[in-house]
């Protein structure tokens, strides 16, 4: 099922996150994979890879709803707070010193929970939850997809 | 037998307008009215904002009913999710999951739904736990009949003894039209070949597609384990053969998406439609591209309304547009247009002689 993998990210979001003057990771705006929105707790990260390094959940964080971000963890607790399908999230990724100025290749794939129910990974999904990036099953979006994508000046 | 068939828009089919932010809910009401269309649609979870919330205010609900009086609109069926899934460590118990089913119920209700929409996921046990509630709410509850799903089938059989056993007039099929499929739409044939398909490995698709059709598809059987009955359906009808004769023939990604996504596409005799009719009450009425012609390239409009037709059906055939997710990665989607079309070829063949 191919949805809007090519809208995940938004082009022109990639930025560093800073704590006072030190760049502490970077950050981009992403929004919903399927055709309708979810609930917060059905949403269990990202497979992200930057430039060739994996970034795994525990150092990923997610910004929605006004909310300051949160990792993983507390967004699974999350069960009746909804990301509306037209609105646009933040990721987070904790990386020491951030990104280096110029391009960089991301590689993102979305994972969330959303009930269909007839494919073979479904009944799967009841036992071992998807780990984002472990392929088709995780989510909506089949793949994992791939970005060029300019480091931005600024951030926060 | 007299029929009142009427033509209604899932709004489903406006999500590349609405994703990119060109068309609003009031937006998507508009264009649904400009088609003369006098049904609409509703995924709550997709148009409306912080759902559920706002469907509970009298000011949200005064606004809903103001846009369909200006509109001259009618509300036609409420698509519900049943989210299994919102809790980490576990699913959700029978109660957890019937009370939600009511809730979606209620909410249908309140938004002036007559008709509520149920995944094939629903398990049988949710769905007679909410049968009173449903008959007391005025709503009845509808199985959507998708791809791989049939009428007439195993699987349809153990849909139709609760019916009969519980004697309810709140449960029935909502059929997607999608089961009627001649031909693989043309909008992913072209996506393939925009990918770099071979025309060879296309043909192998295609004409295996083809003797499905010419053979008789063979239905799905009823199964708690829903994957495992797709996946008995796909090798039944041949998918490992067609699969091996795409890779012999050099089929790289592009062939094999093809390939595979041709087993979301079915065709039932449109008999079938006329054989459920007692518990038929909406229909979704799955499009892929219609032509200027005004002709679909893969579902059977004309002959699938003519069933309806002698069938008598008194009810809604509901435009659903997923063409869009075809040839979004090269092209604008024009949902408002392919939408204007369909409902115009419906028009056709539900006022033609």
């Amino acid at each position: 099922m191919q949805v809007f993998d090519q809208y995940l990210i938004r082009k022109d979001s990639l930025q560093n996150v800073y704590e006072g003057q030190k760049a502490v990771g970077f950050k981009f705006a992403v929004r919903i994979a399927d055709y309708r929105g979810c609930f917060l707790s059905l949403h269990n990260g990202y497979y992200i890879n930057c430039d060739g390094v994996e970034y795994p959940r525990e150092v990923q964080k997610f910004e929605i709803n006004g909310k300051a971000p949160r990792d993983f963890e507390e967004i699974k607790t999350c069960v009746w707070e909804h990301w509306n399908y037209d609105d646009e999230g933040f990721v987070y990724v904790a990386k020491e010193g951030g990104l280096a100025p110029g391009k960089h290749t991301i590689g993102l794939q979305q994972s969330i929970l959303a009930q269909y129910g007839y494919m073979p990974w479904d009944e799967e999904w009841l036992k071992n939850p998807p780990v984002p990036g472990s392929g088709a099953g995780a989510g909506k979006t089949a793949a994992i997809c791939t970005f060029e994508l300019e480091l931005q000046e600024g951030g926060c | 037998m007299s029929y009142d068939i009427k033509r209604s828009v899932s709004l489903y089919s406006y999500q590349d307008e609405y994703y990119d932010g060109r068309l609003d809910l009031e937006g998507c009401l508009k264009e649904t009215a400009k088609t003369g269309a006098t049904g609409v649609e509703l995924l709550a979870e997709q148009m409306i904002r912080r759902f559920p919330l706002p469907i509970e205010t009298q000011e949200f609900r005064d606004q809903w009913f103001g846009w369909l009086k200006a509109y001259g609109l009618e509300p036609s069926c409420y698509d519900a999710f049943l989210e299994n899934h919102i809790y980490d460590n576990r699913t959700l118990t029978l109660k957890e999951q019937v009370n939600m089913m009511k809730r979606d119920i209620r909410l249908a209700a309140l938004l002036g739904f007559h008709n509520l929409r149920t995944l094939v996921s629903t398990p049988m046990d949710v769905i007679e736990g909410s049968l009173d509630y449903a008959a007391e709410q005025d709503v009845k509850i509808g199985l959507e009949v998708h791809a791989p799903f049939s009428l007439n089938s195993g699987w349809a059989d153990g849909y139709m003894e609760m019916i009969l056993r519980t004697g309810t007039k709140h449960f029935g099929f909502i059929p997607d039209m999608g089961i009627f499929c001649k031909n693989i739409p043309s909008v992913l044939r072209d996506k393939a070949r925009n990918m770099g398909a071979k025309e060879e490995c296309i043909k192998i698709v295609d004409d295996a597609y083809a003797k499905r059709l010419e053979k008789g598809f063979v239905k799905i059987k009823y199964d708690l384990d829903l994957g495992k009955a797709n996946m008995e359906y796909r090798m039944a009808n041949g998918m490992k053969e067609m699969m091996e004769a795409v890779e012999q023939a050099g089929g790289g990604p592009a062939d094999m998406m093809y390939a595979g996504s041709s087993f979301t596409y079915s065709w039932s005799e449109p008999q079938d439609i006329i054989d459920n009719i007692d518990y038929i009450f909406h229909t979704h009425a799955k499009f892929y591209h219609v032509g200027e012609d005004y002709v679909e390239t893969a579902v059977a409009i004309p002959e699938v309304v003519e069933a309806f037709k002698k069938a008598g059906y008194q009810g809604y055939l509901s435009s659903e547009y997923e063409g869009g997710e075809h040839l979004r990665g090269y092209q604008q989607v024009d949902s408002v247009e392919q939408v204007r079309r369909h409902q115009e070829a419906m028009r056709r063949a539900i006022e033609g002689a």
